[in-house]
């Protein structure tokens, strides 16, 4: 367990010193920051509309792009610069290192995400003139999206190369971000035969939804009454858990077996 | 060390399959709440369409909404009903987007005498019904129908219905509670109207004194309340002010007078000011039908080859007389099918009050020995959706309408042909 969160903590450490995730982050404040300036757009609950649904977006592309650029050289790195070799000769065991990466990369992404999320709060406490507590939720459920995601990359990363990496984490982030609209979309048709629509069911099973943890909606447009939304956080945020166990898990696998 | 991996092996199978358990539990959830619901993204360009697969779907949305807002006030109509399509895909629950374009299509598609397309009539209930479909749990929308049904189409006999269903959520604006009893008593269903009043200036009373609003709540239900019983009772009760009837000698005609314009005049006996004729030209044998189920689908499109005219004639010393003139607007008036009715119809659900005072406002204190008819009509069935916060009674209700009203009215027609309207053969077309 200490290894583990050795290696975290050294994950950590180098990840806010990356430059580039330095760079998106502040970007990302600094839109937020401006966002109220969309307000005068529209007027009255537009621009409520505009200002949230502006920082939100801002806040998920940035924790996409940290996540996938954070952990795309997480384990290739270590490889490429032989630090790996150093580390394994310590009674350190692969699913250790495995671990402390991701754990790492989390950290990471909380720390982002809890700036970006304080940037926000002030932005629209300045901007609607009231606190609005509804958007902590939506934040977290965000946070669990980029973990789940760093989660995909770090089992891409354990047998492609990075720049593979890339275009399969962005690709299954791109799907799983669509299926299930996709399947809403093809269930309401019904001249969809079920030669379509089963092999959709099958993938919004198979592949990582992250369509889930999009529940900014309801946030935005808050005369919504949404049902059972405590059961419905629970059952993502357990989802978002057991898939990247699950992913981990095959991570280490993999790893593993690996010759290095 | 195999058998380790065999273990973890299992474990990852374990996993999986919990993982798409919790999956098929979150779905329905998501559907429910959180689903985009529309059917495509036609339209979006290709920018569009990645700024709103990168998280931005509800700032688009608002972005196009202020963008269509635009165009609204420079006057160019159609092209913001393909930005309702996008907006409403992006940001399924945004309820103004659905209110304003409703009302856009319902009110602001005119003719150059600021007549209104009443084709686009259908499409506005269609994308309000959509609404609601995916806006289930809120009254705006329930409430627009209803005012779409009661103060557009003047039918309070379907805005009833909706009416109560926007009444059944706690929240609801108070005021916008007293429209049930109006279109209880426009509909002819005085003891509903009587009975919703009460409850409402009981309701009202727990509050009176809390603040200047309520107070004013208060005054309003109370009046209304007091005027709806002297009404039933001075236009119904002993000695009834609507008696004997009065005889309406009610005509029409109808008179070419250059392609495309007519000459509308006729005569109603209503002793006093304040009566309308409505007067509608359209294809023979064919009419609007004003219910979201008359389209299977939405659409922006209106049948370009159906001709549908709606305009409300004044009376004054029992007299009418207007020229229509449909020839600068040959879109909204295509002139395409062989035969054409003008109806002239009055009817006193939606006269002013001291008309309705002499003949009743379901017409019983009115007489015509040629043109009089009685209209029974119950309100059409609605598809309650499945997780509206509506009570068990109000959803069988609606669902299953079983209360009639009637009305009188007169009505004459008048069948022209479209040679005669074009004057084909005279000045030639």
């Amino acid at each position: 367990m200490n290894a583990t969160l050795a290696i975290a903590g050294a994950t950590f450490g180098e990840a806010v010193r990356k430059r580039i995730l330095i760079v998106i982050l502040l970007i990302a404040l600094l839109i937020i920051l401006i966002s109220p300036a969309f307000g005068p757009f529209a007027g009255g609950r537009g621009a409520r509309t505009l200002i949230i649904s502006f920082g939100f977006g801002v806040i998920q592309l940035a924790g996409t792009f940290i996540a996938i650029i954070m952990c795309t050289g997480l384990i290739p790195t270590e490889i490429e610069r032989r630090t790996i070799y150093t580390i394994l000769s310590k009674p350190v065991q692969r699913y250790q290192f495995v671990l402390g990466k991701f754990f790492g990369a989390v950290g990471t992404l909380g720390f982002m995400y809890l700036m970006m999320g304080i940037v926000f709060l002030i932005a629209t406490r300045l901007a609607l003139g009231e606190f609005d507590g509804r958007i902590i939720p939506g934040l977290l459920m965000f946070f669990f999206q980029s973990s789940l995601l760093a989660a995909v990359v770090i089992f891409f990363s354990t047998f492609v190369s990075p720049l593979v990496n890339y275009f399969l984490s962005g690709g299954v982030f791109l799907l799983g971000n669509l299926l299930s609209s996709f399947l809403e979309t093809i269930q309401r048709n019904p001249e969809v035969t079920p030669i379509t629509r089963i092999p959709v069911q099958l993938l919004t099973i198979i592949l990582p939804n992250f369509a889930n943890f999009n529940v900014q909606n309801p946030i935005i447009n808050p005369e919504q009454v949404i049902t059972d939304p405590v059961a419905y956080t629970v059952q993502t945020i357990a989802y978002a858990i057991v898939y990247i166990v699950m992913l981990l898990v095959l991570s280490m696998l993999i790893f593993n077996q690996r010759e290095m | 060390m195999k058998r380790n991996y065999t273990a973890l092996k299992v474990a990852v199978l374990a996993l999986f399959i919990v993982q798409a358990l919790l999956q098929l539990r979150i779905y329905p959830l998501w559907a429910r709440n959180y689903a985009p619901k529309q059917a495509a993204p036609i339209g979006l360009s290709p920018d569009q369409l990645l700024v709103a697969v990168a998280g931005f779907r509800e700032f688009l949305a608002a972005i196009l909404w202020v963008r269509a807002d635009g165009f609204f006030h420079s006057g160019n109509y159609d092209a913001i009903l393909p930005m309702l399509r996008l907006v409403t895909w992006l940001d399924p629950h945004n309820l103004d987007v659905y209110s304003t374009g409703a009302w856009h299509m319902g009110y602001n598609f005119t003719d150059e005498s600021q007549r209104s397309d009443r084709r686009y009539i259908p499409l506005a209930l269609k994308f309000l019904e959509e609404g609601i479909q995916n806006n289930p749990t809120v009254w705006d929308l329930y409430f627009e129908m209803g005012w779409m049904y009661y103060h557009k189409i003047q039918d309070p006999t379907n805005a009833v219905p909706w009416m109560r269903l926007a009444n059944e959520y706690p929240d609801m604006i108070p005021a916008r509670r007293h429209l049930l009893a109006h279109a209880y008593f426009k509909s002819g269903r005085f003891d509903d109207a009587v009975d919703w009043w009460g409850k409402l200036f009981l309701d009202a009373e727990k509050n009176r004194h809390k603040d200047w609003e309520s107070s004013q709540l208060y005054d309003v239900r109370q009046n209304n309340l007091e005027d709806t019983i002297l009404d039933i009772l001075r236009r119904y009760g002993p000695n009834p002010e609507t008696q004997p009837p009065v005889d309406l000698d009610f005509d029409a005609t109808v008179k070419v007078i250059r392609p495309r314009v007519l000459l509308v005049e006729g005569r109603l006996g209503i002793p006093t000011i304040g009566a309308r004729v409505t007067v509608i030209l359209r294809d023979k044998g064919r009419t609007i039908d004003y219910t979201p189920k008359a389209l299977k689908t939405f659409t922006f499109e209106v049948d370009p080859k159906f001709t549908y005219m709606q305009d409300s004639l004044a009376v004054r010393d029992e007299k009418f007389r207007r020229e229509i003139d449909m020839s600068k607007d040959p879109k909204m008036y295509p002139f395409k099918a062989p035969e054409y009715e003008v109806e002239f119809i009055f009817e006193p659900r939606y006269a002013s009050p001291n008309v309705q005072a002499r003949i009743g406002s379901d017409g019983v204190g009115m007489y015509d020995a040629r043109y009089l008819e009685e209209v029974r009509e119950k309100p059409s069935p609605i598809e309650v959706p499945k997780y509206a916060k509506v009570s068990d009674e109000v959803r069988r209700e609606v669902e299953n309408p079983t209360r009639e009203v009637s009305y009188w009215r007169v009505r004459k027609v008048i069948t022209l042909t479209r040679e005669e309207i074009l004057m084909l053969g005279k000045r030639g077309e």
